[in-house]
């Protein structure tokens, strides 16, 4: 499990042992959280891991069963109202008046917002080239999402946070507001990203927070995840061969057997530990590189126990 | 793919969109119909009441789920796009239409029969000539009416709101049609009897259900067609409408508003055909009431459902609008604040139901502003305002609630009759002030203002579920404080008397038949046959002898023996045995002293056997009975010629029956405790009579439940105390005591004591007792217990 990252002064979001449960479901169980300022914080999980759960807590949608959570140093269940006029927030399935049309319902959000809105509303519609006199009811799915991250990004927030929101963009447009992420970024705004789309979020990312049934697996830099987490390739001469245990703060997030080679996803193992391995006898090599954030993904999501045939077998690692 | 099984899951799931009405209108219908035909709102001026609301619920449902399942099944699928999906399942087109009618048409026949069977329990029951005040086939033939000119409405309309708002002008058609032919017979000379106007609109009715079903079929057909741009769009090819649509189109560039103005705009917008369907429907229902007073009789009734819908519609609009599609997100997203959020949607809709108050009253009185006063507008305008306020509160709760902005247009109007029936009732049952009753009108609204924040989150867990029902528990037991707070404050009869009688109501009473009421005998025209009348009636009827027996046989029995024992001492030789009629009709002043004595006794022994009989009864009324006549024996006995006359045996009887004070005093507890138990089960006809007597301390005019409490309470107390009186021993009781008792059973205070003067005073000296005569013979409750006769009567032993 990830360490509690450090507290910071900065951050834009703290979140304290914040749990929440509904009947017969802990959506999220204790999780701790601090978003800095300025950064790409992408955050990761399969369907069901909690991250809209999240998402919700934090924009005071949903009341926590325990723990607290700061947004910009507001209280999402006191000042849940604050929060929302202060950040940008695209939901998974974004809510729109589907009877006004493209311009209306910017010049009706301008009316909530500072003076400029309307014009970067109308500017960023333009851009995307969504016709503005056309109903919304009857836009595509993905201009719908252009108009909603237009609403979203108009007054341009201290803090954008994202459910989904490229889901029905095309490749192009898709690209071009990932991007545009990153020049808000470097004028000090805070993005918190919600995906699926792992390879996009590799680009723009500074930090990465991979959620799985209600816990944060891994919350790091993408910098340093890059260089501490590596994909071991260990070919053996009997598939039976055990291999021995790695130290603290070793961690190996995933491990499959596949014929004579058993694939391992290692988070801080250095050359020093992966001589333990090669030394090992029936261990014929050892080849390791850096692993994707997709291996990684995919390692916090399946575990060691995903290849259940080989898991057994691999229980004799017992690492980590 | 097997036809049939499609066709069967398709039913099924028509069935499960329809379930939620029908299952909600038969309950909402089952508690108006509970509480119309609550015991007295069924009696007296409650039956209009009753009439008019059963006509509204009984008709009312299957009406309301006929024109509201079309919207259900077409209007809320295509909103929600699953018609889209539906259509491209392979079924065609004619099976997705024809199945849909067809549940609908078995849920409006479950309906209907429902409606039956509760017609016929509430006619046998409460309202015997329902099916007089009620066409009912009629009202059910308009259900078949409207149900395929819902479903005709539901594919025409993109909006399922607006179709259920089309259905309204299109229910009067039949009624327009009927009424333009009536005229027209009129013109031409001829005239129907009002029973044929139903006659009329039956075919009429029918005729437009098969009108309405080929609609429904053709629209629904062409609706689940393959689309044609030219037809979705032949509006935007009209150059007219090109030009104001583009004129449209330049609104959004305007200005940047206040947020207060967007809101208002985006409500308008938003609800702009509800709100126009709306206004024209209470423009038409002002219409309708102004000309109620000229022909055609059914205006006034008709305009004020149409404004009683509009209302609640107007209600509904406040939150469904943004219910839908969960468009309030986008405002909650923005962190837009609920309480601008709430009161932006509320204004548009006061503001119409305000004017059309105005424009209503205006109308109305206008003619009449000379002749009328302010303080007799004031009421009216009050009145209508709580009416419309109450209306339109519980109809935007509704709308809060319900996420189906269909389930929610057609709840609203019946959970406001429902809210207004409980009002009803509590004024009338519970006696709770109009005041108070009207003042909850305001707890919806200030529900939905709590619950805006959630309900623009979305968020409708357990604590709103929790508030809701808080609130609604309010709204339900708020109208019985007054009635709690009378029965909490009111002393109650204390634990240990209350077991005492019970236990005494329990033993076995020593005569249990039923009371019998002694008759003179018409047929009896001496006194010997009326003497042998009398005891065979005794002799025949085993039970006790009403108290009803004293006014009509006792006392005129006890005036004979009186009588015949003066006639004793009275020289006889002067009678004239011939005379016409003869002397012994009375059978008193015979010649021979022995017949005398004979009847004497024999009346003797009659009062004593009435008195004893008298005792065993459980109703106190006769244990004073029987005082009165042990006190006319105890007189009798004071004579000195009575116990030769009567002879050692029947003396004896005579004074045992009135020294046993024992035995009376245990036939009195008896009395009080049976008569307790009567009171309680009501077998003694209702709350206003205990004992045999009417209780003058019985409320009255405070609501039927309330009275029967505080009564009940009131009793309970007297009760208490006659039980520790009687039971207070062989002393003679002190005067607040009687005065008391006097008070609590409605004797005056000076018919106790030993005062002469008094009108029934207690016999505390049977020497100078003043026994009642026939005309000023009236029993009072507990007026000789424990008076000084008792003592003296106990000392002829």
């Amino acid at each position: 499990m990830a360490e509690p990252m450090s507290p910071k002064p900065e951050s834009v979001i703290a979140i304290d042992r914040l749990s929440v449960s509904f009947p017969g479901c802990d959506a999220l169980r204790e999780v701790d959280l601090q978003v800095p300022r300025g950064t790409v914080f992408a955050l990761l999980g399969e369907n069901g891991a909690g991250k809209t759960t999240l998402i919700r807590a934090l924009t005071g949608f949903l009341r926590p069963s325990s723990g607290t959570c700061r947004v910009l140093g507001l209280d999402p269940d006191v000042d849940a109202l604050r929060i929302r006029q202060r950040i940008g927030y695209v939901a998974d399935a974004p809510a729109l008046y589907d009877w006004m049309r493209v311009g209306e319902i910017g010049w009706f959000t301008a009316a909530f917002y500072k003076d400029d809105f309307l014009d970067r509303y109308r500017e960023m519609i333009a851009h995307y080239e969504v016709p503005e006199d056309r109903k919304i009811r009857n836009l595509s799915k993905g201009q719908r999402a252009k108009v909603a991250l237009a609403l979203a990004l108009a007054h341009d927030p201290d803090l954008l946070i994202l459910d989904e929101p490229t889901s029905g963009l095309d490749p192009l447009v898709r690209r071009e507001f990932l991007e545009s992420m990153l020049d808000r970024v470097a004028t000090g705004r805070t993005v918190l990203l919600s995906s699926h789309q792992i390879a996009e979020v590799e680009r723009v990312a500074d930090t990465v927070a991979i959620l799985h049934q209600g816990r944060f697996r891994v919350v790091d830099s993408l910098a340093n995840l890059r260089e501490t987490v590596s994909e071991v390739t260990v070919s053996l001469d009997d598939p039976l061969v055990q291999l021995p245990l790695l130290p603290p703060p070793v961690e190996v997030m995933s491990d499959q057997l596949e014929g004579r080679q058993r694939r391992l996803i290692v988070r801080g193992a250095s050359e020093e530990h992966l001589q333990l391995w090669r030394a090992r006898p029936g261990v014929i090599g050892v080849r390791t590189r850096s692993a994707t954030l997709d291996e990684l993904f995919a390692a916090c999501i399946r575990g060691r126990g995903a290849n259940k045939t080989t898991a057994s077998e691999g229980e004799v690692a017992e690492v980590a | 793919m097997n036809t049939q099984v499609a066709i069967a899951h398709l039913a099924w799931k028509e069935l499960r969109q329809l379930i939620p009405l029908l299952i909600m209108l038969p309950i909402i219908t089952l508690l108006i119909v509970a509480i119309a035909t609550s015991r007295d709102l069924a009696g007296g001026q409650g039956q209009r009441i009753v009439a008019t609301a059963l006509a509204f619920v009984l008709s009312g449902m299957p009406g309301l789920y006929a024109a509201g399942a079309g919207a259900l099944l077409v209007g809320f699928e295509k909103e929600q796009r699953t018609l889209d999906w539906l259509r491209s399942l392979p079924i065609t087109s004619l099976q997705i239409i024809g199945v849909k009618l067809a549940v609908a048409l078995a849920g409006l026949l479950v309906l209907w029969a429902l409606a039956i069977a509760f017609g016929q329990a509430v006619a046998q029951s409460a309202v015997p000539d329902l099916y007089e005040r009620i066409p009912f086939v009629g009202l059910l033939n308009y259900a078949l009416y409207l149900l395929p000119a819902g479903f005709a409405l539901a594919w025409w309309c993109r909006s399922a709101a607006v179709s259920l708002l089309l259905i309204v002008p299109v229910a009067m058609l039949p009624l327009l049609v009927m009424q333009l032919t009536i005229l027209t017979l009129e013109k031409s000379g001829k005239f129907l009897l009002s029973q044929s106007y139903y006659q009329l609109l039956n075919p009429l009715l029918l005729f437009g259900a098969v009108i309405g079903l080929f609609a429904a079929v053709s629209l629904g057909r062409r609706y689940l067609a393959p689309q044609s741009p030219h037809r979705e769009r032949w509006l935007t090819h009209w150059p007219t409408w090109q030009r104001y649509a583009a004129g449209r189109r330049r609104l959004g560039y305007g200005p940047v508003v206040p947020p207060t103005s967007a809101l208002l705009w985006q409500f308008a917008n938003q609800n702009r055909a509800v709100l126009c369907g709306v206004s024209l429907l209470l423009a038409a229902s002002i219409l309708a009431l102004a000309t109620g007073a000229l022909d055609p009789p059914g205006l006034v009734p008709g305009g004020f459902l149409l404004a009683f819908l509009a209302t609640s519609w107007l209600g509904v609009v406040v939150f469904q609008g943004d219910s839908a599609h969960e468009r309030i997100r986008f405002l909650a997203d923005r962190g837009i604040s609920p309480a601008t959020v709430w009161w932006t949607r509320q204004l548009i809709p006061s503001a119409i139901l305000s004017a059309t108050i105005v424009v209503a009253i205006v109308a109305f009185l206008s003619p009449k502003f000379q002749e009328i006063s302010l303080a007799q507008i004031i009421p009216i305008v009050m009145s209508s305002a709580f009416a419309v306020t109450a209306v339109y509160a519980v109809s935007q709760w509704v709308g809060q609630l319900f996420d189906s902005p269909i389930l929610a247009a057609l709840g609203a109007p019946v959970v406001s009759v429902l809210a207004f029936g409980w009002g009803v009732y509590a004024v009338e049952m519970f006696g709770t002030g109009i005041i108070l009753v009207a003042s909850l009108a305001i707890i919806p609204l200030i529900l939905t203002r709590l619950m805006s924040r959630r309900w623009m989150d979305r968020r409708f867990g357990a604590s709103f579920w929790g508030v809701q029902a808080a609130a609604l528990s309010l709204v339900v037991f708020t109208p019985m404080v007054p009635l709690m707070v009378d029965v909490f404050r009111q002393p109650r009869m204390p634990r240990e008397i209350a077991l005492q009688m019970e236990a005494a109501a329990r033993a076995r009473l020593p005569n249990e038949s039923p009371l019998i009421e002694l008759t003179a005998g018409e047929s009896s025209t001496t006194l010997d046959q009326r003497l042998r009348s009398i005891q065979t009636q005794l002799e025949e009827s085993p039970g006790p002898v009403s108290a009803s027996s004293m006014q009509h046989l006792v006392l005129p029995l006890q005036g004979t023996a009186t009588l015949l024992r003066l006639s004793l001492k009275q020289p006889t030789e002067s009678i004239d045995a011939d005379q016409d009629p003869p002397p012994d009709s009375l059978g008193i002043v015979v010649p021979d002293p022995e017949v005398t004595s004979e009847r004497y006794r024999q009346a003797l022994e009659i009062v004593l056997r009435v008195a004893q009989r008298m005792r065993q009864s459980p109703r106190i009324i006769e244990q004073d009975a029987a005082d009165m006549v042990e006190i006319w024996l105890l007189q009798e006995l004071s004579h000195d010629t009575v116990q030769d006359t009567l002879g050692e045996s029947l003396y004896r009887q005579v004074v045992d029956q009135l020294a046993d004070t024992a035995a009376r005093t245990e036939a009195r507890k008896q009395a009080i405790a049976h008569s307790w138990s009567r009171f309680q089960n009501e077998r003694d006809g209702g709350m206003r009579t205990f004992g045999g007597y009417d209780f003058p301390g019985h409320v009255h005019g405070r609501g039927y439940l309330r009275d029967r409490w505080l009564t009940h309470h009131r009793i309970g107390l007297a009760v208490a105390q006659l039980w520790t009186f009687v039971s207070g021993g062989p002393q003679p009781p002190d005067n607040t005591t009687l005065t008391l008792i006097a008070s609590q059973w409605g004797n005056a205070t000076g018919r106790n004591g030993s005062k002469r003067s008094a009108a029934n005073p207690r016999a505390d000296d049977p020497s100078t007792y003043p026994y009642p005569s026939n005309q000023r013979f009236r029993l009072s409750t507990a007026n000789q217990w424990r008076a000084g006769w008792e003592r003296h009567a106990a000392d002829l032993k």
